[in-house]
């Protein structure tokens, strides 16, 4: 499903080049469940943001679904992230005007689904994350756990084949971070593909492979047994 | 200003905000301080002069009357006249000076105890002495530099054409008082009567029953109110106005009062109105909120970008309020630049003020202890009530939020979206109103007045000897094509003769306004006769306009001769001409006229002389004519002015306020958009994160932009909502200003609307096209 070859990027200032990603080569599967881990500032979020299309690489490609995607320009980047790729994010990042349901029906507003469709696929997703009974409640009225899984169910709802999690139980405590944990565990036995950044070796070990970063490039990839 | 150090880095990195609430506050300062001085001057008119509460203007209940006989009478009749002194009008009067140079200076002619009575100092000459003379003069600062070239000019002579005049006093130039600045001569009102023979202080008639202004002195604790009917008994006696009018009262009116009375007079004293003064006191204070509304809202746009600075402060040992504090004096550090150069500003435009408000100003000059204190004490207020919200917010925040990270704070968008939404609807209000204002006037000034001009000039005759030789010399200009005689011109609207006519068993009175002109009057207002009888031209003989032959007509009259009682009152009706508007477009009456035509050398005493020129260098023609009606008339002065001009002066109070209403609506749409800014900015510092998070799943940097502007353009339809009934209530206002045209112009608030809208969301695309454009992780990250 993604392939990416001699993959680079730099950021610049006027007084330093910082080299986040260097020569970097991976190829993850259709379905598969990837962790990638390694220390801060290793470049593990630079990644995910090239692979969410939410940034360029400096040099080398980016194949998604057989797809060069690693030049494309922002509105081509929005139109083929749109409704393909879902992301969680470590503080939720859900926006405080919107309830639930209104956070959660946010992807299916850009796809242009009529209102009925919509409505009917929240509140399958809100029902499956089992939080039907918050629908109507603001993120400021959740518990972390709650809001993580109204993240992953705004991920989820328009069925992407690529889930991207950046850290997803950084903000949880142990009970909560074990939910979400296997939240995503049962969306890519779904059949979705989960690739996700994190620091914890338990969280990690939920994943069929675990890439390891450090200073731009791949270090190991452990393949579960 | 070292401890200012991360303010000053602030400013610098936030340019925009820096510009917008400097410039919001400086634009408005420099209102503020020219309505404030305009609003003090008017209420301090005159406040130099002592014993001002007991000093009267002469006046009647038809308007402020007078002669120099009158004072002399009534100070006689009435013991409780402590003083009195009169004034004559300003007029400007050729002086010869000693190197035989002609100059025009503005002389005023008054009774010899003026500076006195109106206490008035010399800067130099002997008070007793000054202006005891009829040969004595006294001159102010200006006109003795414009004469003389020097200060110092006591004891000089100057001449004119009856005689020489010697100054022994000179007096600082006259400001704020009721009398006009342009006043550069005080000449003894013994010397009137050599330019207006009816102001001879030796007619014990009465003559000219406007040649002078009448002020009255009264014994302490005296009204004369309570004397009025006596006086007006008295006056009956002596006075022709009071003996053919017998509705006309003595109405004393308090000099204190004076200047903002509207009662009619004929010479010019400086008056206002002071439902103008208030109307501008409301303006400044308006545009003072609006700007202090605005800088609240920016400042606390931006309390994010400082928060951090602020609540690491407090992390290392800064208490609450000592950064309450730091946040105030910031504010002053801003209030007092923008003061500074809102000074500069308001001294800058100053002179265009003074033209647009009809009134002297000077904001440097006026600053005295008290008003620095005034300023200083405001200065302080303003900074304190501009800093105090910026300074709660940020003072208030936790050092725990350095340690945690999270600098973020959501305040409520309602303040900023009500304040967008009145300012909104305000504004468009001022558009409204303005927009319609100026189609009044474009609709009166370019109205069909049933007659045309080309380039006229209009001479005053200012002689009593004959114009025949000058008008003579005059049609051999070659740039000028007609010439004529004439008492009366459209603009003044003639002479008024009005007569009883007999219908039936009763009588109708019939009010005629009357030219007396020759042919050249008809060519130079393109008149066109519909019919003329040929008859003889003599003064029996006149043409009436086609309303005033309706009307005549309707009393059952033949169409040959006019008959009305009394002598002179019949008169033929030569001939009909199409009626055409007299005085301003703004009556809706038409009225009847008639026109007798004279041969010119038949008008023995012409009101005025019309000169056509033929285009090309029309200042350059006037001087050349200017100056032929003096050399060749012998005339004392000169009063000349083009046509046109005088047609703009008929409506100078409607146009300089259509001016001032739009200044005002273009400050009200600055400060208005400076606020959308402010909101904007604020809500996209506040919603980055959520910009960012809808790109993430699939909006667009255009979609996003267009959801900002969508919800400008809420918070401009909210406020058309309010601005529509406000609007029709200005609008009408205005029409009762300017009563012509249509009323009912339901497009002009619509298209206030569009106005504000284009500018406003032309704004906001501009402004949040970076924040919009921005890869959304740079604002993901930051949580």
């Amino acid at each position: 499903m993604i392939k990416i070859e001699n993959l680079s990027k730099v950021f610049r200032t006027s007084e330093v080049e910082t080299i986040a990603l260097n020569d970097v080569s991976l190829e993850i599967a259709d379905k598969e469940f990837v962790s990638i881990m390694g220390p801060s500032g290793c470049g593990k979020s630079t990644l995910l943001n090239i692979l969410g299309l939410l940034d360029n690489p400096t040099s080398g490609h980016y194949y998604l679904s057989g797809k060069d995607v690693g030049g494309l320009k922002e509105r081509e980047r929005t139109n083929v992230r749109k409704g393909n790729i879902g992301f969680v994010f470590q503080s939720f990042n859900l926006i405080d005007e919107l309830n639930v349901v209104e956070n959660v029906e946010l992807p299916l507003t850009y796809l242009h689904i009529s209102a009925r469709e919509r409505k009917q696929r929240v509140a399958d997703i809100l029902s499956r994350m089992g939080i039907s009974h918050r629908a109507k409640h603001y993120p400021q009225q959740l518990s972390g756990g709650q809001q993580q899984r109204v993240a992953i169910a705004r991920a989820v709802v328009s069925n992407p084949e690529l889930i991207l999690a950046d850290e997803p139980t950084g903000n949880l405590d142990s009970k909560n971070g074990k939910e979400v944990m296997q939240l995503l565990s049962d969306l890519n036995s779904s059949g979705t593909t989960i690739v996700m950044v994190t620091h914890s070796q338990r969280d990690a070990g939920y994943a069929s492979r675990i890439i390891n970063l450090f200073d731009g490039q791949i270090v190991s990839s452990i393949s579960e047994m | 200003m070292k401890g200012f150090k991360t303010y000053f880095t602030f400013l610098g990195r936030n340019k925009l905000f820096t510009f917008i609430n400097v410039a919001g506050l400086t634009v408005s300062f420099m209102f503020i301080l020219l309505l404030a001085d305009m609003v003090t001057r008017q209420l301090t008119v005159d406040s130099h002069v002592k014993d001002a509460d007991r000093i009267y203007v002469f006046a009647t209940s038809g308007g402020v009357w007078g002669h120099y006989q009158l004072g002399l009478k009534f100070q006689d009749r009435y013991p409780e006249i402590e003083d009195w002194c009169a004034y004559g009008d300003c007029h400007q009067l050729p002086y010869e000076m000693e190197n035989g140079n002609e100059t025009l200076v503005a002389t005023s002619f008054v009774k010899k105890n003026f500076l006195e009575f109106f206490s008035y100092d010399l800067i130099e000459g002997n008070p007793e002495e000054a202006l005891v003379s009829n040969n004595n003069i006294v001159v102010t600062r200006s006109a003795a530099l414009k004469l003389f070239g020097t200060e110092h000019v006591m004891g000089m002579s100057v001449n004119t054409a009856i005689g020489q005049f010697v100054v022994n006093g000179i007096i600082d130039d006259i400001d704020n008082s009721i009398f006009p600045s342009e006043i550069e001569i005080f000449m003894p009102i013994e010397n009137y009567k050599y330019y207006n023979r009816g102001a001879d202080i030796d007619d014990t008639h009465l003559g000219n029953a406007g040649s002078a202004v009448v002020f009255f002195k009264m014994a302490k604790g005296f009204d004369p109110a309570t004397r009025a009917d006596d006086m007006t008994s008295f006056a009956r006696e002596f006075w022709w106005i009071f003996q053919y009018n017998k509705n006309t009262k003595v109405n004393m009116i308090p000099m204190r009062d004076f200047y903002f009375s509207e009662i009619g007079m004929f010479n010019y004293l400086n008056r206002y109105d002071f439902t103008k003064v208030i109307m501008f006191m409301i303006a400044g204070i308006i545009i003072l909120l609006m700007a202090v509304s605005n800088y609240v809202s920016m400042s606390v746009a931006q309390t994010g970008y400082r928060a951090k600075e602020m609540a690491t402060r407090r992390l290392l040992g800064s208490s609450r309020g000592s950064i309450f504090w730091r946040m105030i004096m910031e504010s002053l550090l801003l209030t007092v630049v923008a003061f500074a150069i809102g000074l500069l500003l308001a001294r800058l435009v100053e002179p265009y003020a003074m033209d647009l408000l009809g009134v002297e100003l000077d904001v440097v000059g006026d600053f005295t202890w008290l008003t620095a204190l005034c300023w200083t004490a405001f200065v302080l207020l303003l900074s304190f009530a501009s800093g105090f919200v910026p300074a709660s917010v940020l003072s208030g925040y936790n050092p725990l939020d350095v340690v945690k990270g999270t600098f973020r704070r959501k305040t409520k968008m309602v303040y900023l979206r009500v304040l967008n939404v009145v300012q909104s609807g305000m504004t468009i209000t001022l558009l409204a109103c303005s927009i319609y204002f100026g189609l009044q006037i474009h609709g009166v000034l370019t109205a069909p007045l049933g007659y045309d001009y080309g380039d006229v000039l209009v001479y005053n005759r200012t002689t009593n000897n004959s114009l025949d030789a000058f008008c003579d010399e005059v049609k051999k200009l070659p740039f000028v094509t007609n010439v004529s005689l004439t008492c009366g011109t459209p603009d003044n609207g003639g002479n008024n003769n009005t007569m009883k006519v007999t219908s039936g068993d009763s009588s109708v009175v019939f009010s005629f306004q009357t030219f007396v002109c020759d042919s050249a009057f008809l060519k130079i207002f393109n008149i066109k006769l519909n019919e003329s009888r040929k008859l003889a031209s003599s003064d029996n003989a006149w043409y009436i306009s086609d309303k005033a032959l309706a009307d005549y007509k309707r009393l059952g009259y033949g169409t040959d001769r006019f008959v009305a009682d009394g002598r002179h009152a019949n008169f033929d009706i030569a001939g009909t001409f199409k009626d055409f508007k007299i005085r301003s477009m703004l009556s809706k009456e038409t009225h009847p006229l008639r026109i007798q035509l004279l041969p010119s050398d038949s008008i023995k005493y012409p009101w005025q002389v019309l000169v056509e020129v033929n285009g090309g260098d029309l200042a350059s023609h006037k001087q050349q004519i200017d100056d032929m009606y003096l050399s060749m008339t012998h005339s004392p002065m000169l009063v000349s002015e083009w046509y046109a001009d005088q047609v703009r002066d008929t409506y100078r109070d409607v146009i300089n306020m259509n001016q001032i209403v739009f200044i005002f609506t273009c400050v009200a749409l600055l400060v208005s958009l400076l606020g959308l800014i402010a909101m904007n900015i604020y809500m996209i510092s506040q919603r980055k994160r959520d910009i960012a998070v809808r790109k993430v799943f699939g909006s667009t940097a255009a979609g996003e932009q267009r959801r900002l502007m969508r919800f400008s353009l809420q918070s401009i339809v909210i406020g058309l909502v309010f601005a529509i009934p406000l609007s029709v209530i200005g609008m009408r206002k205005i029409y009762e200003f300017v009563p012509f045209g249509s009323l009912s112009r339901w497009w002009v608030p619509l298209a206030a609307f569009a106005i504000v809208a284009v500018v406003s969301l032309v704004s906001v695309y501009f402004i949040s096209r970076n924040a919009t454009n921005e890869n959304p992780i740079n604002n993901i990250k930051t949580e």
